[in-house]
C-alpha cells in the first residue's frame, strides 16, 4: 500500500453519541480535519446512508441502533469507550469496530483513528471478498478436476492445457469456471481443443497447442 | 478605582528553552525573543501587570523538558509557559501542560499533525513551510531530490510530506538519510551526494549535525556539487546559524520561513533596533526570536483583554487579536490554534542575511493537518512534470 498524508476531508462522519464533551470533542477534532459531521441521538435502525464512516458511543450502544446485523456495518464503525466493563466491551467487539476511542477525549485521537478505522476497514473488506473467492473455490474443487480429468483424456492433453481450455470457455460463454465444468462433466459441452469445435479425429497435439 | 493604582499585578510564566546543548543557538534566540517581549510588556504603562518569568533551561535532554514543565506548574503556579523548540521536547510536555490544564506558546515552525487545545502556535504549519519551499525548488531546480535530517519526527514527517508531493509530480526521492541528533559524522552523505547528482538536497538537519553539513558541503564544492551548483534548501536556517555555520560556507542556500532579518516593515526595523539595543549591536534576529516575540506579545493582550490568565478566556481573547509583529500582521487561528502568517523564501548571504527571493502577499492560513492542500492540485499548478534536463540557472532577487 503506497502512504498517502491521510486527508478526510469531505467525508462524511455519523456521530451515535449523547451531546456531551466527549461529543462536542470528538465534533471539533472532525470539523478541523474538513470532516461532514452529523451528531444523532437518540436514534434507531440507522442506515447509515451516504455515511463514511460511524463513532459510536460504546456505554449506551445497542443492538437496534443499527438496520443491519452485528459485523455487517457497511462503513467503519470507530467505538468510543467509556466504560471497561466487560459486557459492553463484549457488545462492542460483536460490532466489529475497525478503531476505538477511549473517554475523555482531549484534542488527540480522531486522526489516528480515522487513519486506523479506514485502513482496518478496506483490509477487512479485502479479506472478506479473498475468502469468498477461496470457498468457492474449495466447494468446486472437485467438479473442476473431474471436467479437467474428462478433457484430459479425451484430447490427450496435459492438465494444465485442459485447464486453459476451460478458462477460455467460460470466458467465452462469460460462465463461471465450475458453471463450465459442470457442462463437462455433464455432457453438454464436447468441444474440442481448438474452440467451442468438436475435435476431428487424428487432431495432433500441436495443433491443440497452437490453440492455447 | 484602580486607575491611578501603582500596584500591578503580577502574572507567572515558565520559559522552557534550551540554550546549552545541541540545538542551543536556536534555544538562545527564542529565549531572546521571549526576555525582549517580557521586558517591554513589564517596562511598557500599556499593559498593567507584570510578567514574573521562570527560566529553564532542559540542556537539549528530553527528559528535563517533562521534569521543568511539572515544576513550574506544579511549584509556581504557573497557567502559562513559554517553550520547546524540537517537536519531540513539544510532545514531552504536552501531557503534563493538558493534565494542569495550562497552556503552551509554542513557537517554533515544526511538521504539523497536531491540534491541542493546550497549545498556541506561533510557528509556520507545512503549508506555510515546506509546500511554499517545494513550490519553488520543484520548479525552478527539478524533481530529483536528496533528502538529509537529523534522527526524529521534525524530520521524518517533512520528508514524508515531501515525498507524496515529488512523487505527484514525476519526481523521485534519490535518498533520504538520517544522523542522530547532534552527530557531525557526515562526509559519506557529501560522497554520495556527489555521486548522485540531484537537483537540490533538502535538509531537515538541526543544530550542530546541520552546521557542520553546511561547512563540510561547501568545503567540497567542485565543478559538480556545492552551493552554487546544487542548492541546499531547508525551512529551518536562520540568520544566527548563518553566523554560526560560518561566512566561508553560509552563502547560497535557500530558506522557507516566516521572517527574514532583512523584511522591509517599520515594525521590523524597530524590533531589530530594539534586539540589537537589548542583546548586542552585532546580534541578528531570526524567526525563532520572533515567534517567541510573538508569543509573549499575543499572550500580554489577550490577559489584557481578557482581565484574566484562566485559559478559556486567554484563548477567546487570543482569537480576537490582531497584531502587526515584525513579520507583517499576525493572528492565531480559532479552529486550530494555530497562526496566520506570511511565508516567504530567502537565499542566504555570506554575510549572514537573506536576500529575500519570494513573499506571500497576505498572511496564509495554517494548516496543520495538510487538509486543504491537494497534492494533484499542486502538481498541475506547478506545471510538473517538466521536460528532462530543463533547468533555470540561477536565482534571481524579486522586490518584496
Amino acid at each position: 500500500m503506497t502512504l498517502r498524508i491521510p486527508n478526510f476531508r469531505g467525508q462524511h462522519a455519523l456521530v451515535l453519541h449523547p451531546s456531551d464533551r466527549n461529543c462536542k470533542a470528538i465534533v471539533e477534532q472532525l470539523e478541523r480535519l474538513g470532516v461532514v459531521v452529523q451528531v444523532q441521538w437518540p436514534a434507531e435502525a440507522i442506515t447509515a446512508e451516504g455515511v463514511d464512516v460511524l463513532f459510536l458511543d460504546s456505554d449506551l450502544g445497542f443492538d437496534e441502533l443499527f438496520s443491519w446485523k452485528a459485523g455487517d456495518a457497511v462503513a467503519p464503525i470507530i467505538a468510543v469507550l467509556g466504560s471497561e466493563a466487560p459486557g459492553r466491551i463484549e457488545w462492542t467487539l460483536s460490532h466489529e469496530p475497525s478503531a476505538y476511542l477511549l473517554k475523555p477525549i482531549g484534542s488527540t485521537g480522531v486522526f489516528s483513528a480515522l487513519s486506523i478505522a479506514f485502513h482496518n476497514f478496506a483490509l477487512k473488506r479485502m479479506r472478506v471478498e479473498t475468502l469468498r473467492r477461496l470457498e468457492e473455490r474449495s466447494q468446486f474443487h472437485g467438479l473442476i478436476l473431474r471436467a479437467a480429468a474428462i478433457l484430459m483424456k479425451r484430447h490427450d492433453i496435459d492438465d494444465t492445457e485442459a485447464l486453459h481450455l476451460m478458462r477460455m470457455e467460460s470466458m467465452r460463454r462469460r460462465l463461471s469456471l465450475a458453471a463450465v465444468s459442470s457442462l463437462i462433466v455433464d455432457g453438454k459441452w464436447i468441444s474440442g481443443p481448438a474452440g467451442s469445435r468438436k475435435p476431428r479425429a487424428g487432431q495432433s497435439r500441436t495443433r491443440a497447442n497452437s490453440a492455447l | 478605582m484602580v486607575a491611578m493604582s501603582t500596584h500591578r499585578a503580577t502574572v507567572p510564566v515558565g520559559v522552557i528553552f534550551s540554550v546549552t546543548g545541541s540545538y542551543g543557538t536556536v534555544g538562545q534566540e527564542m529565549l531572546n525573543g521571549a526576555l525582549l517581549a517580557l521586558e517591554e510588556v513589564n517596562e511598557g504603562a500599556e499593559y498593567g501587570f507584570t510578567f514574573e518569568p521562570t527560566l529553564c533551561n532542559p540542556g537539549g535532554d528530553i527528559t528535563a523538558y517533562r521534569t521543568h514543565c511539572e515544576d513550574v506548574l506544579r511549584n509556581r503556579s504557573v497557567r502559562h509557559i513559554l517553550g520547546c523548540y524540537t517537536s519531540s521536547s513539544r510532545k514531552e510536555v504536552i501531557p503534563a501542560i493538558e493534565k494542569f490544564d495550562a497552556l503552551l506558546w509554542y513557537p517554533s515552525h515544526y511538521e504539523g499533525f497536531e491540534s491541542s487545545d493546550n497549545v498556541i502556535y506561533t510557528g509556520a504549519s507545512p503549508n506555510q513551510h515546506i509546500v511554499p519551499l517545494l513550490r519553488y525548488a520543484l520548479r525552478e531546480r527539478g524533481t530529483r531530490v536528496y533528502c538529509v535530517g537529523s534522527n526524529y519526527i521534525w524530520a521524518w514527517e517533512n520528508n514524508r510530506i515531501l515525498r507524496e508531493i515529488v512523487q505527484a509530480c514525476g519526481g523521485a526521492v534519490l535518498a533520504e538519510k538520517y544522523l542522530p541528533v547532534g552527530s557531525t559524522d557526515l562526509q559519506h552523505f557529501i560522497a554520495e551526494i556527489r555521486a548522485l547528482r540531484p537537483d537540490f538536497i533538502f535538509n531537515t538537519l538541526i543544530g550542530e549535525s546541520s552546521y557542520a553539513f553546511y561547512r563540510a558541503y561547501a568545503q567540497a564544492a567542485d565543478g559538480i556539487i556545492g552551493p552554487g551548483r546544487i542548492p541546499v534548501t531547508s525551512c529551518s536556517l536562520s540568520e544566527p546559524e548563518l553566523i554560526s555555520i560560518g561566512p566561508e560556507a553560509c552563502g547560497g542556500h535557500i530558506a522557507s520561513s516566516v521572517y527574514f532579518q532583512s523584511i522591509d516593515r517599520a515594525s521590523n526595523r524597530g524590533f531589530v533596533e530594539r534586539y540589537r539595543a537589548r542583546f548586542g549591536a552585532t546580534k541578528v534576529t531570526s524567526a525563532d526570536a520572533e515567534a517567541s516575540y510573538v508569543a509573549v506579545i499575543l499572550l500580554a493582550r489577550a490577559i489584557r483583554k481578557a482581565g484574566s490568565t484562566e485559559i478559556d478566556q486567554i484563548k477567546k481573547a487570543v482569537y480576537g487579536c490582531r497584531f502587526e509583529a515584525p513579520q507583517g500582521p499576525v493572528r492565531v487561528d480559532p479552529e486550530n490554534n494555530h497562526s496566520f502568517l506570511t511565508p516567504a523564501l530567502g537565499v542566504s548571504r555570506p554575510d549572514g542575511q537573506f536576500d529575500i527571493i519570494w513573499r506571500s502577499g497576505d498572511p496564509v492560513k495554517p494548516d496543520p493537518y495538510l487538509v486543504w492542500f491537494d497534492v494533484n492540485g499542486f502538481a498541475e499548478e506547478t506545471g510538473l512534470p517538466r521536460p528532462n534536463g530543463s533547468r533555470r540557472d540561477h536565482l534571481k532577487v524579486v522586490p518584496q
